[in-house]
């Protein structure tokens, strides 16, 4: 019977639509075997240096493998290794030594669209600073929204515990309102009494008739 | 009675509609005014009853299904003959908790009523609750539940007779205590718009033992939606068959629902199919927001959540005459994954750790990210990668 079990699994995952995204290989395991051997060895020592000042060396091999995947030449993975390194460190800095890799990534791509470092020390610690947080505070600052105005909104939609989507649903509504001719200041305004109201993330459509849910999520597509 | 309890269930199905939010927020409250007609079963006499109905329906859900929500529904009967005015509420509920893999388990309730004066009395109430158990694949979808409810129903009837050389007034007054438990299952499979599969259930009431087997399509565009159905129905009265279509059609404040069919007997009320029923509800939303149309430039969409990560569905719209379409990120180790075409968007589900992840596309090969895509940040090579953050453990 045990032989079987694998075939199984496939057959449950295959009909069922699953499927996992993280391969067996880790990201070291798989730069090595995808990088030039020189190559690799300097990417090795820079995520070496890396993990000695807190920053997990994984980050640094995904960069590296990113680059791959987009035909880079050789010559210029490792400066940008390098120089993603650079950001890393900032984004540490800014946040302290408490902070895991997610929340570094989504800070070392604040410092890359324009977001400052004192505007990230400024979601504090704690849920302030999730990396939701700091990806909506760059996505609002990209937008246009002045860096403190952009700050208080993403401060008060964690204050306020605002779900994972109404977060991500926030600088479109700051656009949409925009494109509809609203200034950012009201823009912003307007998304804030919605999340004071309760009610930032949009309503769900109302199903037909029936006693079982219908709609895009009964057909698998919704949450 | 029975073309009362007919037209209660009618109505009472119509008042429930638009109450099963299950992705986003919901807080609003409408007006709804509209018209149905009902047909008594094959072996009651009389004719077919319509009414004119007006109401009001409100809803509060968070984005993951939970919450509650009220309709109170008035109608006017348009032939005092053939049925009565009629008041009918609902107030309901959901708690739902996500297992992770797509499986959520929850609880769901309602209470409601019925009643009315002409030609006799009639009132029903009644609860009932499902537990329930749920996945959501991104081919198979499937519901288990197990329910129970109780209820009571009183009919008051008046006749005058002859009673010496007087005439009197008797009165008789039926009580009925109502119940039932039993379970229901449904499997559907299906991608994009359109997903059919098959249904059947088991109840023990009052009435006796009800079964049934059917068969469902659903059809999604947009907001709206339109289900058919098809039963067999086993049921101590004798065999059934039940069908019809039901519909909901939103369209900026306004909404449009209704249902055109046989309508199924109802093992709680002990309500019997009738020859039909049909009717339509225009709704006008008068306080909150109507749905909001996802933003469409998103590639990707959380489905299902767990401590260490989430399913996500991953889509873009690939430029025309695109042949292969994969995705890669930090969460393939940037290998590539290939992706299906579902009519202009191509799709995949992948479960993906808690992070922020770097991730793009590969385009018959070479790198693609949408123009409008969003938290795009451009890499060290004059490029840009999107980036997804997947909240968990070791997300912060």
């Amino acid at each position: 019977m045990r032989p079987h079990m694998p075939m199984i699994a496939l057959a449950f995952m295959v009909a069922t639509g699953m499927r996992p995204a993280v391969a067996q290989e880790t990201p070291r395991a798989r730069a090595q075997s995808v990088l030039p051997a020189d190559v690799f060895a300097q990417v090795d020592v820079a995520a070496r240096s890396a993990e000695q000042d807190g920053i997990p060396g994984d980050i640094l091999f995904n960069k590296a493998l990113e680059g791959a995947a987009k035909s880079v030449p050789a010559d210029r993975l490792v400066p940008a290794v390098q120089s993603y390194g650079v950001r890393l460190r900032e984004a540490r800095t800014a946040f302290g030594p408490d902070a895991g890799g997610p929340l570094l990534v989504a800070g070392a791509d604040a410092l890359q669209r324009g977001v400052g470092a004192n505007l990230l020390r400024g979601l504090g610690q704690g849920r302030d600073r999730s990396p939701m947080a700091v990806l909506v505070l760059a996505d609002l600052v990209e937008t246009g929204i002045g860096d403190e105005r952009a700050l208080s909104l993403v401060r008060e939609a964690m204050q306020r515990r605002a779900r994972e989507q109404q977060m991500l649903d926030m600088p479109a509504q700051v656009r949409r309102l925009m494109r509809q001719g609203r200034s950012a200041e009201d823009a912003v305004e307007q998304v804030r009494r919605a999340l004071q109201r309760g009610r930032g993330g949009g309503v769900i459509p109302p199903v037909a008739p029936g006693s079982e849910p219908m709609t895009r999520t009964r057909r698998g597509t919704g949450g | 009675m029975r073309t009362m309890t007919g037209a209660a269930m009618f109505l009472l199905t119509c008042a429930g509609t638009g109450d099963r939010p299950l992705r986003a927020q919901t807080a609003d409250l409408s007006v709804e005014v509209g018209g149905s007609r009902v047909v008594p079963p094959a072996e009651v006499e009389g004719d077919a009853a319509g009414f004119l109905v007006a109401g009001l329906r409100g809803s509060r859900y968070t984005a993951g299904g939970s919450g509650g929500h009220a309709s109170l529904l008035l109608g006017r009967a348009l032939d005092a003959a053939t049925g009565g005015d009629f008041v009918s509420g609902e107030v309901g509920g959901a708690a739902w908790r996500r297992l992770g893999g797509g499986w959520s388990t929850g609880l769901e309730g309602r209470a409601f009523g019925f009643g009315v004066r002409d030609p006799f009395a009639y009132a029903a109430g009644a609860v009932e609750g499902s537990a329930v158990l749920r996945y959501r694949g991104s081919v198979l979808s499937g519901r288990l539940a197990g329910t129970g409810g109780v209820g009571r129903s009183r009919v008051t009837i008046s006749t005058e007779v002859q009673r010496m050389r007087r005439r009197a007034l008797v009165v008789e007054v039926l009580e009925d205590d109502l119940w039932r438990w039993g379970g229901t299952a449904e499997l559907l499979a299906g991608r994009g718009a359109v997903a059919a599969g098959v249904a059947g259930g088991a109840h023990r009431s009052a009435g006796g033992t009800y079964r049934s087997a059917g068969l469902r399509l659903v059809v999604g565009a947009g907001h709206g939606a339109l289900e058919a159905r098809l039963d067999a129905w086993r049921t101590p009265d004798g065999n059934e068959t039940t069908g019809g279509i039901a519909f909901y059609v939103p369209w900026g404040g306004w909404s449009a629902r209704g249902v055109v069919g046989r309508p199924e007997p109802d093992p709680l009320l002990l309500a019997e199919p009738g020859r039909g029923a049909g009717g339509v509800l225009l709704g006008r939303r008068i306080v909150g927001r109507g749905p909001t149309e996802a933003d469409p430039s998103a590639l990707y969409e959380v489905r299902d959540d767990s401590p260490a990560g989430a399913r996500v569905r991953i889509h873009v719209e690939a430029p025309p005459g695109a042949e292969r379409v994969q995705v890669l990120g930090d969460f393939t180790v940037w290998e590539p994954v290939s992706m299906q075409a579902r009519g202009g968007l191509w799709t995949v589900d992948l479960d993906v750790p808690a992070g922020t992840h770097h991730f793009g596309f590969l385009v018959d090969g070479a790198w693609y990210l949408p123009d409008d895509a969003p938290d795009a940040v451009p890499d060290e090579w004059g490029r840009r990668s999107a980036t997804m953050v997947v909240e968990g453990e070791g997300g912060s």
